[in-house]
């Protein structure tokens, strides 16, 4: 089983919380408290590999750190989000200005973490309050918008509904399976240079060496 | 003024001597004026000789109408001149409620053997010997023939207490209504009025095992200033037998067990049914004498055997309880540092609640306190408050709305208080022109969205909460809950819930209060028990002003207020849980800051909302310590420091632990710990203190022999510096004041607006 670890970013109330609890609980609650510090959450997936021969799927589990989204508290977000493997950075598709808020934290993982194999995918939530025809579309930001934005980022981009669920599943299989790839090439190289070491596979831990101070970017 | 008759029992009799024909009846009753506090009822006992046929009437209509009404007793009018002639007769005593110092029931025996008594305990020993003690003749007592007839009839012969019933219940019942009584541990006839914490304390079962072997023999000659010498005697004989006869089963006790009635009570001992039959009088009057004798002894023994083995029961869990806290928070037996007997009975006796009643006592006719802040603070600290009326009382006074020396005017008076927040600040709002720097503007639209979208998710499990209508009732009384409104999402619906609104308004007024911090989450967290407790948007207000004189350094932009909390807390740690200290250090947490979450609300989130009451009544008292929050966190670590020491070595592992204890934590436990953790924290400040003051005073002197005073597990690890660490540390010196800390957000700009 591989393991990795997934932080939540975003303003606060776009919905951070509500996805995580739809993909693991598959519940939803329309007063969900706010997020104090942070909430850990896990949950895991299967990934069918087509590429290999082995007709078992491969199970990964992920490690979920949810945060708080008020700016008061940004500077805490470095505790959670170092050694993760990948960021949600979340908006709220019916305010405009949650999404200039998605892209100060897309900004700040590629200048603080700087690694290429951070995964960063923007989602856009509240998908149900777009499409109902009949109920008036809140919609404030555009699917393009924030889709040009992603591609010129190199980021995954969705848009879900926690609410009723749509999409959220796909996106974390879709991470998953990216992880799992990139994860697949690294012991592939590796195997190539260490033919016999990388049997033991199995079961590793994933994170990130953790740096020596934590606090360094807290204090 | 008039006077209000609460209680009256007819045939209460006194036995001035052997002679049953000296006997004197008369009427026990409870008084009060219309306009005093139930803490001044005034107790009389009048001879039925001195009354005329009108008052003699009227008193008895009145102990049958209380004997009618299932000792629900009311309050009716009476005639004063009643009061004011009982105090020339002959016998006929009064005393004031608050005056009494304890109250001794004798049950009746089962056979009629003698009368059941109460003895009155006046606070002032003169007053002391001159009442007598009060038999209740039940037999010839409307009232209590009438309640006892009743009870048989539902087959149950017993008050609500379990005992069997007799006029003396009917008294007990009504006076605690007025004063708060406590049954004392030590001895079961004796309760104790108005109690001090000393008294509670010194009755409590951790008294028992010293004073058991005195107290009959003392309490036999203390209230024999009487002619019932013979009485008491009898009844010191009874129980003595009694004693015996559960401890050793000997003679008297094998005797008794070849009783049939005996032998199918151990049959059917499970059985409550049997048992309460077996204690019915009726059931024992129909043996003779000698028999019923018997019975009666055997159920005593066996009676007092249960509770015997009750207390061994408790006693052992709590010794075992005792040694556990001893052994993990006094670390090591050799330290220099130990807990008194006393100090450990102390924070181990959660168990004195403040009652509405307890509450009244503290408080003189004026409505001024009579004790010292101090005393309060001690009963709040160890005891808590235990009713929902009295704690919004008290909460206004931990919160520093009620000053602690007001009297019941003043505190009326404080509706200025009221009309500052109306006009001051929620007018201010609701008359509020647009900004003219659109900068501002968006800031106080940022503000406002914040607030409602926090309020609007704020502890809405909570019935005052959960509904979002008008009147805050669920809206389909068939309790379905509400569909989401025609928009199809609750976040776009407008706040409708009277008491969310509530929430909301006190916070936009606390950010035109306190412009510079504005509204951080959080906040909410911070005031929804407030308001849940005092109910009144106003006073809330008020309230949370003062609260956040000592939370604001929570939600500093620059986090130094926590940080500083968690250095504080990283010290205490390396001071005296060392080991785990260490661990932190390697699973990179040695900054604790997991401990965010639960600082920063204080535990809101951890307990449940009544526990988070209960634990923040005790921090507001400051009774230790301003920042207790902290002793309460490191109990926690200490709780939990062995399982993370053996399993955990990751930062993300401790924080994703710490942050799963919701919901899993003994508040109760951690409190008491936290309390035994704080005084070995000052004693360990102390010593310090006295080895640095040695060390000043032989400035030659090195090391360890100079001091005399060793903290054995810091040295063992050779941390010389740590030792060092205390008396220099203003974190740690911090801790030792009652003073709140007050850190204040600096002035807002436009870079720091959110």
């Amino acid at each position: 089983m591989f393991q990795f670890k997934l932080v939540l970013l975003g303003d606060s109330s776009v919905g951070k919380s509500s996805i995580v609890h739809r993909f693991v609980k598959d519940s939803f609650d329309d007063f969900r408290e706010s997020t104090i510090g942070a909430a850990f959450l896990s949950q895991t997936i299967k990934i069918r590999d087509t590429s290999s021969d082995s007709t078992e799927d491969t199970v990964i589990k992920f490690e979920i750190w949810d945060t708080a989204g008020q700016e008061r508290y940004k500077s805490l977000a470095p505790m959670y989000y170092r050694n993760a493997n990948a960021a949600l950075v979340v908006y709220d598709i019916t305010q405009q200005d949650s999404l200039s808020k998605a892209q100060n934290w897309v900004n700040e993982l590629k200048n603080k973490v700087g690694d290429e194999d951070l995964i960063i995918c923007l989602l856009g939530n509240k998908l149900d309050l777009c499409d109902s025809s009949d109920n008036g579309d809140k919609r404030a930001v555009m699917t393009d918008e924030a889709k040009v934005y992603a591609e010129e980022q190199d980021l995954l981009f969705y848009e879900v509904s926690a609410k009723t669920g749509q999409g959220v599943k796909d996106v974390f299989q879709s991470i998953g399976e990216k992880l799992y790839q990139i994860k697949k090439e690294e012991m592939l190289s590796k195997k190539g240079r260490q033919a016999a070491s990388a049997k033991d596979s199995v079961n590793v831990k994933l994170q990130r060496p953790s740096t020596n101070d934590p606090t360094s970017c807290c204090y | 003024m008039s006077t209000k008759l609460l209680f009256c029992k007819a045939k209460t009799f006194i036995h001035p001597t052997k002679q049953a024909g000296d006997n004197v009846s008369g009427f026990l009753i409870i008084t009060s004026k219309d306009d005093l506090s139930k803490q001044e009822s005034v107790l009389t006992w009048i001879p039925e000789s001195g009354l005329n046929r009108k008052q003699a009437n009227f008193l008895n209509a009145a102990d049958v109408r209380f004997g009618g009404s299932e000792g629900n007793l009311g309050s009716s009018k009476m005639d004063s001149s009643i009061l004011i002639e009982a105090v020339g007769m002959p016998w006929s005593f009064s005393i004031t409620l608050r005056c009494l110092y304890s109250l001794e029931f004798r049950q009746p025996s089962p056979n009629g053997w003698w009368h059941g008594s109460i003895i009155l305990h006046s606070r002032s020993p003169e007053e002391d010997d001159t009442m007598p003690v009060l038999f209740f003749h039940d037999d010839i007592c409307p009232s209590s023939k009438e309640r006892t007839k009743r009870l048989n009839k539902s087959f149950t012969p017993f008050s609500d207490s379990g005992e069997i019933y007799w006029g003396g219940i009917d008294f007990r019942n009504a006076i605690r209504k007025l004063v708060d009584l406590q049954k004392t541990h030590v001895e079961p006839t004796m309760w104790l009025v108005n109690a001090t914490l000393d008294d509670l304390r010194n009755f409590s079962p951790q008294q028992l095992e010293k004073k058991v072997n005195l107290s009959r023999d003392e309490l036999d000659k203390s209230k024999s200033s009487w002619w019932d010498r013979l009485e008491s005697a009898k009844w010191g004989v009874m129980s003595a037998i009694a004693d015996a006869t559960s401890k050793t089963g000997t003679f008297v006790g094998g005797l008794v067990k070849q009783h049939p009635l005996v032998k199918l009570a151990e049959r059917n001992s499970d059985n409550p049914y049997v048992r309460k039959m077996l204690e019915n009088p009726r059931v024992q009057e129909v043996q003779d004498d000698f028999d019923s004798a018997r019975v009666y002894l055997a159920k005593w023994a066996l009676g007092v055997k249960q509770q015997a083995d009750m207390y061994q029961k408790n006693h052992e869990i709590d010794s075992f309880y005792r040694k556990l806290l001893i052994t993990e928070l006094n670390f090591d037996s050799k330290s220099d540092v130990q807990f008194t007997e006393e100090e450990l009975s102390t924070a181990l006796e959660r168990k004195f609640p403040v009652t509405q009643q307890k509450w009244e006592s503290f408080f003189d006719s004026q409505g001024r306190l009579s004790l010292t802040v101090n005393e309060v603070k001690d009963f709040i600290f160890h005891g808590g408050v235990q009713d929902f009326d009295t704690r919004k009382e008290v909460w206004l006074f931990l919160l520093n709305v009620y000053p602690w020396d007001s009297s019941a005017d003043e505190r009326i008076q404080l509706t200025s208080l009221k009309d500052s927040y109306e006009n001051d600040y929620k007018n201010k709002w609701l008359t509020r022109v647009e900004h003219e720097d659109p900068f501002e503007e968006e800031y106080w639209r940022d503000q406002l969205c914040r607030i409602e979208k926090d309020v609007r998710r704020n502890d809405r499990d909570l019935p005052l909460y959960q509904f979002n209508t008008v009147d805050g009732r669920c809206p389909d009384p068939q309790g379905n809950l509400p569909e989401t409104d025609e928009n199809g999402d609750e976040h776009c619906m407008e706040l409708k819930n009277p008491h969310l609104l509530a929430l909301r308004n006190i916070l936009v007024c606390y950010n035109l209060y306190n412009p510079d911090l504005g509204y951080v989450q959080g906040m909410a967290d911070l005031l929804s028990p407030i308001y849940y407790i005092v109910r009144d948007e106003a006073l809330s207000f008020w309230c949370f002003v003062n609260f956040m004189d000592r939370m604001e350094r929570n939600f500093l932009r620059d986090q130094s207020g926590i940080r500083d909390q968690m250095i504080a807390l990283t010290e205490l740690c390396q001071l005296l849980l060392p080991n785990l200290s260490e661990h932190l250090n390697k699973c990179d947490s040695s900054n604790l800051f997991f401990c965010f979450r639960m600082l920063l609300v204080w535990f809101k989130r951890e307990f449940e909302f009544n526990e988070v009451c209960s634990i923040w009544e005790i921090f507001l008292t400051d009774f230790y310590s301003s920042q207790f929050q902290l002793f309460f966190m490191l109990a926690i670590l200490q709780k939990n420091s062995q399982p993370v020491i053996q399993n955990l070595n990751q930062f993300d592992q401790v924080l994703e632990y710490f942050n799963g204890l919701h919901g899993t934590m003994d508040w109760n436990d951690l409190m008491t710990r936290s309390e035994l953790l704080f005084i070995r924290f000052r004693k360990v400040m102390n010593v310090m203190d006295k080895k640095k003051e040695l060390n000043e005073e032989i400035p030659n002197s090195t090391g360890t022999q100079s001091s005399g005073i060793e903290l054995h597990e810091l040295d063992e690890n050779g941390n010389e510096e740590l030792v060092q660490l205390p008396s220099t540390s203003t974190y740690l010196r911090s801790l030792l004041s009652k003073n709140i800390v007050i850190q204040r957000e600096g002035p807002r700009t436009k870079n720091s607006i959110r």
